[in-house]
C-alpha cells in the first residue's frame, strides 16, 4: 500500500478506490530534487549522449545472462523492441522534464513488469546494473572527480524517483489482482439452494460487504420468485465478523424476503456472535433466529406443514 | 509491549490504564484501509493476532467486530486511513489495542456520534457507541477538517 498517505478530501460513498498516484511535484519534493539537481541530470545526459549505445550493449550482455530474463527474451524481435524502449526510457530520463507525463511513462513501465510477471527484485537488479554502467561511463566523461560526484548524486536521486513510481504502479496492479480474486470468490459463493419443496437455504461465508449483500439480495429474491418458496434459511455460521454494517445488510435481506411472502430464518449464530450483537446494541427483534441450521430446518418443516417421523422400530 | 517496570505500584490493569499511551511503534501491526478488500484483510489479520494470544472466541468476536466497525468508519467517512493493532501483556492479563486514524472530515459533535441511533451515514447508527460498549478503554479525538483518532483497548485473561 501507499506508505505515505497524502492529505485527502472525503470520498463519500465511493465503492472502490486506490490512493491516487503521487504527483510529479510530490515526488520531487519527497526526494529533494530541485531545478539544480535536474540540471545536473541533463549535464549527465550530455556526457552520456555518445555513450548510450555502449551502455545498451553492456546492459543487455548482462541481462541475457540473468535467469529471470532468459525466458522472456528468447524471442530476438522482442529483444530488439525492448532495447529501443530502453533507449527511449533513458532519453526521457536525461531530458529530466519531470512532469505528469514523465510519471505516467514510469507508471506504465511498472504496470508492464507486473503484467508480464517480471518481479520487483529483477527490476531492482536491472536498475542497479544500469546505474553502475552509466556511472562508469559518466566517470570517463566527467571533467573532474567533484563534478562527477555531484552529477552521480543527482542521477541517483532521479533513479530512485523512477523506482518509487514503478514500485507504486507494481503494487497497485498486484493489489487489484488480489481484489479481483477476492471478488470472484465472493461472487461464486452465493448458492441459494432448494433444500426442500418451498424451503430455500443460503450459507453465508466470509465477509458481507455492500457488494456481497447486493448479490445475496438479488439471488435470493430471484430464487424466491422462481420457486415460490415460503421459507428462506440464511445460515451465518461462516460469517467472519458481525458488525453493525453486516447486521444492517442481513436485516434488509430478511425484510425484503418477507415482502416477497417468504419467511426468513437466520441460523448459525455462535454464542460469541450472539453476545457481541447484544453488546453492540443491534435490535434483532423482528428477525427470526435459530441456533443451528438443524433447528431452522425443523422450524421450516413445521411452517410448511411437514412432519418428520421415524419409520418402523 | 509495556514493560512491567512502568507500573511499580502493582495496580491491576484495566480502566485505570486509560491514560497510558502506546509505548513503542515497532510492535504495532498497521493495516491500511482504502478499499473493501482492506477491510477483509483487517478482520482476518486481527483475528490471527488474537488467536496467537490465547484469546477466547467471545473476545475474538468482540475485538474483530470493534476493528471492523472502526475500519468501516474510516472507509465510509474518510476514504482512507489506518488501523494499528498492538497486542501485549501486563500483570498476567493480555490486551489488544486498536488505534484508528484518518485525515477525513472529522466529527463535528463527538457527543452525538457516541449516542445510540445517531448516524450521519446510512447505517444503524450504532457504530461508535457499539465499539465503546465492546471494549474496556475508549478514547476519541477529532477535529473537523483535520481527521479523527480513536483508541479502543480490550483486556482479557488467557
Amino acid at each position: 500500500m501507499n506508505g505515505t498517505p497524502a492529505p485527502t478530501s472525503p470520498h463519500w460513498g465511493q465503492e472502490e478506490q486506490w490512493p491516487e498516484l503521487a504527483t510529479a511535484q510530490q515526488l520531487l519534493s519527497r526526494h529533494r530534487v530541485g531545478p539544480a539537481e535536474l540540471a545536473l541530470v541533463r549535464q549527465a545526459g550530455e556526457w552520456l549522449d555518445p555513450e548510450m549505445s555502449e551502455y545498451i550493449d553492456l546492459f543487455y550482455q548482462w541481462m541475457v545472462e540473468q535467469p529471470e530474463f532468459a525466458l522472456f527474451f528468447n524471442d530476438p524481435n522482442r529483444l530488439q523492441r525492448v532495447k529501443q524502449m530502453q533507449q527511449g526510457y533513458w532519453q526521457t530520463f536525461f531530458a529530466a522534464d519531470v512532469d505528469e507525463r514523465y510519471v505516467r511513462y514510469r507508471h506504465e513501465v511498472g504496470a508492464v513488469h507486473a503484467r508480464v510477471g517480471l518481479g520487483l527484485p529483477a527490476y531492482f537488479a536491472a536498475m542497479d546494473m544500469s546505474l553502475t554502467l552509466l556511472g562508469d561511463l559518466m566517470a570517463k566523461r566527467a571533467p573532474s572527480q567533484e563534478a562527477f560526484l555531484q552529477v552521480l548524486r543527482a542521477v541517483t536521486r532521479l533513479v530512485h524517483i523512477d523506482t518509487a513510481i514503478v514500485v507504486e504502479a507494481y503494487s497497485r496492479i498486484v493489489n487489484e489482482k488480489i481484489g479481483d480474486q477476492a471478488r470472484s470468490i465472493l461472487e461464486m459463493s452465493t448458492p441459494v439452494t432448494s433444500l426442500w419443496e418451498d424451503i430455500l437455504m443460503l450459507p453465508v461465508v466470509g465477509i458481507v460487504d455492500s457488494r456481497r449483500a447486493h448479490d445475496i439480495m438479488r439471488s435470493v429474491l430471484t430464487r424466491i420468485a422462481e420457486t415460490r418458496a415460503q421459507v428462506f434459511i440464511m445460515d451465518i455460521s461462516g460469517v467472519s465478523v458481525m458488525d453493525t454494517a453486516v447486521a444492517n445488510h442481513l436485516v434488509k435481506v430478511t425484510k425484503a424476503t418477507r415482502l416477497m411472502g417468504c419467511e426468513c430464518l437466520l441460523s448459525g449464530l455462535s454464542p460469541a456472535i450472539a453476545q457481541t450483537i447484544v453488546e453492540l446494541g443491534i435490535d434483532v427483534g423482528s428477525v427470526q433466529t435459530r441456533a443451528t441450521l438443524r433447528d431452522a430446518l425443523e422450524e421450516g418443516f413445521r411452517r410448511i406443514g411437514i412432519e418428520i417421523r421415524r419409520t418402523g422400530a | 509491549m509495556i514493560d512491567s517496570k512502568d507500573r511499580a505500584d502493582g495496580a491491576p490493569p484495566g480502566l485505570a490504564e486509560s491514560e497510558s499511551k502506546p509505548e513503542s511503534r515497532d510492535r504495532r501491526h498497521v493495516f491500511w484501509i482504502a478499499s473493501d478488500a482492506d477491510l477483509q484483510a483487517l478482520v482476518g489479520g486481527v483475528r490471527r493476532l488474537l488467536r496467537a494470544a490465547y484469546c477466547s472466541e467471545l473476545e475474538q468476536a468482540r475485538i474483530t467486530t470493534a476493528a471492523s466497525e472502526l475500519g468501516h468508519n474510516i472507509y465510509r467517512y474518510a476514504g482512507r486511513g489506518q488501523i494499528s493493532v498492538a497486542i501485549g501483556q501486563r500483570n498476567g492479563r493480555y490486551y489488544c489495542e486498536l488505534i484508528a486514524q484518518d485525515q477525513g472530515p472529522g466529527i463535528a459533535n463527538i457527543a452525538d456520534a457516541l449516542t445510540d441511533h445517531f448516524s450521519s451515514g446510512h447505517g444503524l447508527g450504532l457504530g461508535l457507541p457499539g465499539v465503546k460498549r465492546l471494549v474496556d478503554d475508549f478514547e476519541i479525538e477529532s477535529e473537523p477538517g483535520k481527521g479523527t483518532r480513536v483508541l479502543a483497548r480490550r483486556w482479557w485473561r488467557p
